[in-house]
């Protein structure tokens, strides 16, 4: 840990050293990206070591790693090489995906689907239903919400309560694959991530026209745009299995450097899926699925990605953490800490009513409910599509999210691996797959 | 359409590597070693990048930068860790002397060649100059530089060929043993001194001012190479330059060291080295000093300071050197400006300048310092002809430090050149092995044609 501390501290100085030193007028971009991006690597893995020797997420040290040198916090990287690692972060993004799909075995997963199912449907409904009128009632009360009309305060209540919803699977699969956890908790935190996925963009997508529809009339309703949604799920689904189909092809004939193979799959994926109205996260959790479903090359897919995972996570949840707002965190952190609480009750609720209800036998009932807390870029990827010249509330709304999302990044990784670890399934992973 | 386009490149890459796995041996030495020499990932690259399709394009080209850095600094630190003194002090003083001298004519033939003929070529054919722009108070960045960059370029060679014939013709003797020494030690010398010129010719000592010139193309409008406009002022000179290179190189060595030097899996030591190189990289970047350099000089620190890890960091880094080649060859395709008038002329005045250079040299050095057995004079250098990694390396660094019209003219003249060398090196390669009998043709083994079709091995040669 001293030796992790003290490298740690050389890192900084050096890159203090450098910013503050007067050499001049450097302007150079490509190399202020590159010494940022190695800056983030080391640091995130330094302080991602250094919290897991005292038994913490690693994923947690990147994120903090992240947090501390990011124009937010420390201002040791710009805003200008964060959003520059927009298209590294989006690749990590989904390599993670694709490792999602390819962590998803049916076999396991129908030894659970009930479990799945239940726990979806359970905490779809209630988090919804308790999600928004809790947040209506805490909301009334505050004085960034409280001016606004009766209506105005409903539509942000609907929008956090479909938000409260969504679960991370990259966090999941973060956290699964760097405890080694298997076993039914592991899958059903998995299933219900990647089901949740789905049914929060389709639900979300409602919630925004019925928000349309309170605010500004019937006119706002255009079914046009649910059709478009499921047909973007639809062709993301077949796309997916399309890719998964090379994919296997591609690891059982040619086999040659499949790592860049996947890379290349992945660029391609992260660049173009939109522009073809497709969800990437999708394809690749599609693709994964077959890959391992359908073919005998889901081990062989699972084992190149993890090659170079513990890089892919680096980056993708240092840079996570350097994105966060933390200004939104400062501005609105009691609304947050409440409606983060309130979020906490209503999951443990949810999913103790769905054990109930499909008499689930879970080994940890009591801290089982945890691994369903994980939040992070698919709710800033929603509410980012909120406009202000469209509804005047956007701004708060997001300042609010991006809170609760900051705490929920930092407070999930530590309670789910709390959780694997009270379920007995972590370290199973080897055991399990031999 | 780029997208449906991206898919159909994907597919080639898929392709060409399956091509490549199931019929290797069937092709002729001349292809078998642009494969090797990963030319087709330069085409995928072209046909990616923004001249062509646009998928690899300029916003996705400056995202990845990164990657860049990363894939420079990993040619430095593989070239740095090369020099353990155990090592060098086991190689003849000759040979590093013949290395020398060979370098050096080669450097000399090629820089005077082109700074005194390039203006009259073109004057004679009409064609018009670029420089970098003009410094306010300092002076151009113009063709005396690039002389300078291609005559260091042209004293370097790639070992890939060599071990091509090693491979598939069991090439072996005095001359390949010879061949594959004065390989190795002639990529450092040049990057050192590429590396000292950057820091005598900083931007800001020589008050340069990256304004691109009119006659810039696509790749001068990438993110990359585009240089902002800000007066820049003279704060360090050349030699605290150079001090601060060697330094930042030392401390850099010392730090990885000291992160790598417990247990650690595979996964981590690919994240600590692909991360302090990024960071070195980036760090020697930002302050517009050379990534190659400062990674040479850190691998150097690392193989030679004690407990250091030489069997795990060389094997990781070699176990990975293919997939970063690749991606390698793959963004310097997508930077190949369009061939002008410019490029081709000084392209032919290169390969010319090059081959003439490598005789001379190699004359003057084996003549005066070599056995009597080894007296192969001129066409010594001729084997030595063909170029890779390192040569597209060194162009990138420059192009990155001094951005503009240039750089992008080296970068295509180097290409281009790498190409050319690659279609005909390895024959002549051949040629001077069979002379001096470190081939011997095997009727049965080698075809009409000159296809082998003797071996079946799935040897990972050196790519750089």
């Amino acid at each position: 840990m001293i030796n992790r501390l003290s490298a740690l501290f050389l890192i900084i100085a050096l890159v203090l050293i450098v910013r503050l030193y007067p050499f001049g007028e450097l302007p150079n971009l490509h190399g202020a990206n590159a010494f940022s991006l190695g800056f983030v690597i080391l640091t995130g893995y330094l302080l991602g070591e250094i919290l897991a020797s005292i038994k913490l997420p690693k994923i947690t040290g990147y994120l903090i790693g992240g947090m501390l040198i990011g124009p937010y916090l420390g201002g040791l990287i710009t805003r200008a090489s964060v959003a520059d690692f927009q298209l590294i972060d989006q690749i990590a993004l989904t390599l993670i995906a694709l490792t999602a799909g390819g962590e998803l075995r049916l076999e396991a997963i129908k030894k659970c689907w009930r479990g799945i199912v239940s726990i979806t449907l359970s905490q779809t409904i209630w988090l919804f239903a308790l999600g928004t009128i809790s947040t209506w009632a805490l909301i009334t009360f505050t004085p960034w919400f409280g001016s606004y009309s009766n209506v105005a305060q409903w539509s942000v209540a609907l929008i956090i309560g479909v938000i409260a919803i969504a679960q991370s699977p990259s966090t999941t699969i973060a956290i699964i694959t760097e405890t080694k956890s298997a076993g039914m908790c592991t899958d059903l935190a998995l299933g219900v991530a990647v089901v949740k996925d789905v049914i929060v963009i389709v639900m979300y997508t409602c919630v925004l026209m019925t928000v349309g529809v309170m605010e500004q009339g019937m006119d706002a309703w255009e079914w046009i745009k649910l059709f478009a949604l499921v047909k973007e799920i639809v062709f993301s689904i077949l796309f997916g299995v399309l890719a998964g189909v090379c994919i296997s092809y591609y690891l059982s004939r040619i086999r040659l450097d499949a790592i860049l193979f996947l890379l290349a799959f992945c660029y391609l994926i992260s660049i173009g899926a939109h522009s073809i109205q497709l969800d990437p996260l999708l394809v690749c959790v599609a693709a994964g699925i077959w890959v391992t479903n359908a073919s005998s090359q889901g081990v062989e897919l699972i084992e190149t990605i993890e090659e170079g995972s513990l890089i892919i996570y680096v980056i993708f949840f240092c840079v996570a953490g350097a994105s966060l707002n933390l200004g939104a965190l400062a501005k609105m952190w009691p609304l947050a800490l409440l409606l983060v609480s309130f979020r906490m009750i209503m999951v443990a609720f949810s999913t103790w009513f769905a054990s109930r209800v499909s008499k689930l036998a879970i080994p940890s009932p009591r801290s089982y409910w945890m691994v369903f807390l994980p939040q992070a870029g698919v709710s800033l990827g929603l509410v980012a599509l909120l406009h202000q010249d469209e509804f005047i509330w956007a701004s708060d709304l997001k300042t609010v999210v991006i809170a609760c999302i900051a705490i929920n990044q930092i407070l999930g990784p530590i309670l789910m691996k709390y959780a694997l670890v009270q379920s007995g399934e972590v370290g199973q992973h080897k055991r399990s797959r031999s | 359409m780029n997208v449906v386009l991206g898919f159909v490149i994907l597919l080639l890459i898929g392709f060409s590597a399956s091509r490549l796995t199931l019929f290797r041996e069937r092709f002729s030495l001349g292809t078998q070693y642009l494969f090797l020499a990963g030319t087709e990932f330069l085409i995928i690259g072209l046909l990616a990048g923004p001249s062509v399709s646009n998928v690899l394009n300029h916003d996705a080209l400056r995202q990845l930068s990164p990657v860049i850095s990363l894939c420079l600094g990993w040619i430095g630190l593989l070239i740095g860790l090369q020099f353990d003194k155990k090592v060098i002090a086991r190689i003849p003083l000759k040979v590093w002397m013949v290395g020398a001298i060979i370098s050096i004519i080669t450097f000399v033939v090629c820089y005077g060649f082109i700074l005194i003929s390039t203006p009259w070529f073109l004057h004679l054919f009409g064609i018009g100059f670029i420089s970098n722009g003009i410094a306010s108070q300092g002076r151009r960045v113009g063709i005396s530089d690039l002389a300078f960059l291609l005559g260091c370029i042209a004293a370097v060679s790639t070992y890939s060929a060599l071990a091509l014939l090693k491979r598939d013709l069991d090439a072996k003797g005095d001359i390949t043993k010879l061949l594959q020494l004065l390989t190795e030690i002639r990529s450092p010398i040049a990057v050192l001194a590429m590396g000292i010129w950057y820091c005598f010719n900083h931007p800001t000592s020589i008050g340069y001012v990256g304004i691109l010139s009119g006659a810039s193309s696509s790749v001068s409008d990438i993110g990359v190479f585009n240089p902002i406009a800000t007066p820049i002022v003279h704060i360090m000179s050349g030699f605290e330059w150079l001090g601060l290179t060697l330094l930042l190189g030392y401390i850099l060595g010392w730090l990885l060291h000291y992160l790598t030097n417990h247990r650690l899996g595979n996964n981590e030591m690919l994240l600590l080295l692909a991360g302090a190189v990024i960071f070195s990289g980036g760090l020697s970047s930002y302050l517009r000093l050379s990534p190659l350099f400062v990674n040479m000089i850190m691998g150097i620190t690392l193989v030679n300071l004690p407990n250091f890890a030489r069997s795990r960091i060389t094997s990781r880094m070699l176990e990975t050197e293919k997939p970063f080649f690749v991606i390698f060859m793959i963004l310097v395709g997508a930077m190949w400006p369009p061939i002008t008038p410019t490029v081709l002329l000084l392209t032919m005045v290169y390969c010319v300048a090059r081959l003439g250079g490598f005789w001379l040299g190699s004359w003057i050095a084996v003549d005066w310092l070599l056995e009597p057995k080894q007296r192969t004079k001129g066409r010594l250098g001729w084997a030595m002809l063909p170029q890779g990694g390192v040569a597209l390396a060194m162009v990138v660094d420059f192009a990155l430090i001094h951005p503009g019209a240039i750089g992008e003219t080296a970068i295509g003249v180097v290409i281009l050149a790498v190409l050319i060398q690659q279609l005909i090196g390895p024959y002549l390669l051949t040629s001077v092995l069979k002379s001096y009998g470190d081939v011997k043709p095997r009727p049965n083994d080698v075809d009409k044609n000159g296809s082998s079709t003797n071996s079946r091995q799935s040897v990972e040669e050196p790519v750089l």
